[in-house]
């Protein structure tokens, strides 16, 4: 069994989810309604959510953790060749975790362990886009040390380090047609580390009011040393196409965060919250090959996001002493551009319908659970650039399970 | 009670997982193109040569036939409910011989290097076996075939392409008839002035290889036509001719690439002292032919003709330089000018003829014009003009791979749709192979 979890962990299989390729799977209450977490502290997890009030949590100590089981799907399909396609099923595992403790009564120290981007996916053999990409994956740890600290018996304000490790694996079809009908692929590998930040504030403006506020830092993935490998090209075109190194790199957005709480009473929470996620960083990709032939050029490949607002809007309620239950709805637009879209991410606007509930087996313990349902809207697109287009729709099914333990 | 929560959670779940995420075909198709009408496209009949049984590779054979332009129109259309479509195919990949392909090829001085060689397979007669009695065949591109010979019985004469699929006293039209066809995609008219060009605008006693003239094409299209209309095959499409010039089977080996060191051209020189036409010096110069008259050098805008063996002659016959090349693998600039004036000839006429007769016409040669320029792509590929990595002409030089028969294909489907209202799909062309690289490990 713990081999097992483990793997799953290590083995990321085929996500489909959120705008871009970020992962909104950051921890299993907030997921059961609608990925809110802004003006509230709902365990150790306020370390991802807004460090500003990360000090206001009771527990002295407290470890939150989950691990999400998403089932995506992507469709495409080409209104002028009639042609369709999907990607092919899977499952991935992000995860988080977060540990925090209370040096005083004024300052709280934690470390989150989480996988806020990624994304992988594998489209059928043979698809119509296999020249531009037949698998990728796109994985990223983050590592967050993080305090908070309470500036009046009201206001916390807090911040952390972000160190981020990111690989990525991309697959596709080289155009070559071989005497013996295997398929010439070229897959690139690479990774790289990065730094940046977080900071939040909270305020609890009433008895029942509160309201938060965080920034998150962006950063950018380069990857200096990056392997293209060549496979099954036919001897006489090999000279074209090296096996060599390469370098690229992929930015990850600043994040600006904004959230309110209302508690209608003592057992009833209402959450709204809007993000605005800078995507607009990620104009292109860039392939820059070490050794260029008159095949195999440096490669700019555009994407001119768009900046995006995603809306939030969750509920909890507390049935009785040991039963909570949650849900929200929320709303992600695409920063993809339709004359840009690339199906590494077949993204689209997307309405999520959010469930969860929390059970308290004792004082210190509690279990979460929690079931997401993502729709991707109809998407027609096109990628101008290598004259591919067509029409796309995914969605996805997440459960999540997640525990926090506190004393 | 106390477990309700969980219960509910796994209830919504249920109830959620089972929505359709599937994508919205109609939705989709509406919101790129509009088709409400229809053509009868039942049945229908290609008619044309090389260029639409299939002919890739310098010869006709089966998997070549499978990948034509006929029958990548006839693989849209069945898709949309069309009759079975009928190919004449070859007994096998190797057909009557004539095949070329990519190779590792020694050449006279025992230098390996991958060039265009000869596809040396024992072909098998039953490539030349008599096969009508399988027809009416829908694909009816004959290798070879002129317009001006599609109500003659022996199509020229001999033409072992159209031997085999006719019986003996047939026409190309009655073949055509045969069908009982609904439509038709006419591309006749290439080799009219084809053959004459393929042998250098040369004169051979007795092949009637001299191009048609523009009064006989004008007559022998309005007779088809005619026929057709008769026979109640009124809708279709027409092409027209492109100018192969910039096709690499006349690009491959430029008129300026003999090179030369200092020694060589000396000795040349020496050779045609007499001649004032010909003058050589160390490193490029431009080949030398033979017309009546003196030999004189070659000029921009003159044209060898490749064969896959005319390399050998050059790198150890001294063809072209010492040994003058023959009018047959030239084409001079008068030759040029001729051909050219006559495709516009034969272009004008088939314009004419698409309105006399309400038939739209694909302008097959603007095509070609954006292939040399620009090249076309779709889903991530390109292909163009370039010799072999253009993936456009096979190695011939002249005639289409598969992939270039699919971006024709496509150019027909858009025309049939606008005019007839029909909503038949295009094809994806990288489903369609391009010039084979070969393997030797």
């Amino acid at each position: 069994m713990r081999n097992t979890l483990l793997f799953l962990l290590l083995t990321q299989g085929l996500t489909l989810l959120a705008g871009g390729f970020q992962v909104n799977l950051l921890s299993t209450k907030q997921i059961g309604m609608a990925h809110v977490g802004q003006g509230y502290a709902f365990d150790a997890s306020s370390i991802y959510f807004n460090p500003g009030h990360l000090v206001f949590l009771k527990e002295r100590t407290s470890f939150t953790g989950g691990i999400n089981f998403i089932k995506g799907k992507a469709y495409y399909y080409n209104p002028n060749t009639e042609e369709e396609y999907s990607t092919k099923d899977g499952i991935s595992t992000p995860f988080s975790f977060y540990a925090q403790t209370k040096v005083n009564k004024r300052l709280a120290v934690g470390l989150g362990i989480f996988t806020p981007y990624g994304s992988s996916l594998r489209w059928e053999d043979g698809w119509t886009g296999r020249y531009l990409i037949t698998e990728i994956s796109l994985r990223s740890f983050f590592f967050q040390p993080t305090f908070s600290y309470k500036l009046t018996e009201n206001i916390g304000v807090g911040g952390g380090l972000t160190f981020a490790t990111g690989d990525i694996y991309l697959e596709r079809e080289v155009p070559i047609t071989s005497e013996d009908g295997t398929t010439p692929k070229a897959t690139l590998t690479g990774k790289d580390n990065a730094f940046s930040f977080v900071i939040g504030g909270y305020w609890q403006a009433t008895e029942k009011l509160n309201i938060g506020i965080s920034y998150r830092h962006g950063m950018e993935f380069s990857v200096t040393d990056g392997y293209a490998d060549f496979s099954n090209i036919p001897s006489e075109a090999k000279e074209f196409l090296p096996d060599q190194n390469f370098k690229g790199s992929l930015p990850i957005p600043n994040a600006y965060n904004f959230g309110v709480a209302y508690k209608a009473n003592s057992k009833w929470l209402i959450m709204a919250e809007v993000n605005y996620t800078q995507w607009s960083v990620y104009k292109q990709l860039k392939i820059d090959f070490e050794e260029e032939t008159d095949v195999l050029k440096d490669e700019v490949q555009p994407k001119k996001y768009k900046n995006t607002f995603t809306f939030r809007l969750g509920t909890s309620y507390q049935l009785n002493e040991k039963f909570t239950i949650r849900g929200g709805i929320s709303r992600d637009n695409t920063p993809t551009n339709i004359n840009y879209y690339s199906p590494e991410t077949p993204d689209s606007d997307r309405w999520g319908f959010h469930f969860g509930t929390t059970m308290k087996l004792n004082q210190s313990l509690e279990l979460d659970l929690a079931f997401m349902q993502v729709n991707g809207e109809q998407i027609n697109t096109q990628y101008k650039p290598a004259d591919f287009g067509g029409t796309f729709k995914g969605g996805a099914s997440i459960l999540s399970i997640g525990g926090n333990f506190k004393f | 009670m106390t477990k309700a929560p969980f219960f509910i959670l796994l209830f919504i779940s249920a109830l959620l997982t089972g929505c359709s995420q599937k994508i919205d075909k109609e939705e989709a198709r509406n919101a790129t193109i509009i088709s409400t009408g229809s053509a009868n496209l039942k049945n229908t009949v290609c008619i044309g040569d090389g260029f639409m049984g299939g002919f890739t590779n310098h010869e006709l054979y089966r998997s070549g036939q499978r990948n034509s332009l006929a029958n990548i129109l006839g693989e849209i259309l069945t898709k949309k409910g069309s009759n079975t479509f009928n190919t004449p195919l070859m007994f096998d990949d190797i057909g009557l011989g004539q095949r070329w392909e990519l190779a590792l090829v020694e050449d006279c001085n025992q230098e390996t290097s991958l060039s265009i060689n000869f596809f040396n397979r024992d072909n098998n007669i039953l490539n030349d076996q008599n096969i009508s009695v399988s027809g009416p065949f829908n694909n009816l591109g004959i290798p070879k075939l002129k317009l001006r010979d599609a109500f003659t019985t022996d199509a020229g004469g001999e033409n072992p392409y159209y031997n085999r699929i006719s019986e003996s006293g047939s026409t190309y039209w009655n073949n055509i008839r045969a069908n009982n066809a609904t439509f038709f995609v006419s591309w006749l008219g290439m080799q009219d002035f084809l053959d004459w060009t393929l042998k250098g605008g040369t004169f051979f006693s007795g092949t009637g290889s001299f191009m048609t003239s523009e009064t006989d094409f004008n007559l022998n299209y309005r007779n088809l036509f005619d026929s057709l209309f008769a026979n109640g095959i009124d809708h279709g499409v027409l092409l027209n001719l492109f100018d192969p010039f910039d096709s690499p089977y006349f690009k491959t080996l430029p008129y300026d690439t003999l090179t030369l060191t200092q020694q060589q051209a000396t000795q040349l020189n020496l050779i045609y002292a007499l001649n004032p036409n010909v003058i050589f010096r160390e490193g490029r110069n431009a080949f030398v032919v033979q017309e009546p008259g003196l030999a004189r050098q070659m000029t921009e805008g003159e044209f060898i003709l490749f064969t896959p063996n005319i390399v050998d002659s050059i790198k150890c016959e001294n063809y072209g330089s010492l040994n003058p090349f023959s009018t047959v693998h030239t084409i001079t600039l008068s030759e040029k000018f001729n051909i050219k004036s006559r495709i516009r000839d034969y272009n004008n006429i088939i314009d004419e003829i698409g309105v006399d007769y309400g038939i739209p016409v694909l302008n097959v040669n603007e095509i070609f014009n954006q292939l040399y320029k620009d090249g076309f792509s779709q889903n991530g590929i390109t292909v163009n003009s370039q010799f072999i990595t253009g993936n456009f002409f096979s190695v011939d030089g002249l005639s289409l791979t598969p992939r270039g028969n699919a971006v024709i294909a496509n150019e027909i489907v858009k025309v049939v749709n606008l005019r007839y209202g029909t909503n038949l799909p295009i094809v994806n062309i990288s489903n369609y192979p391009g010039n084979i690289i070969p393997n030797l490990e």
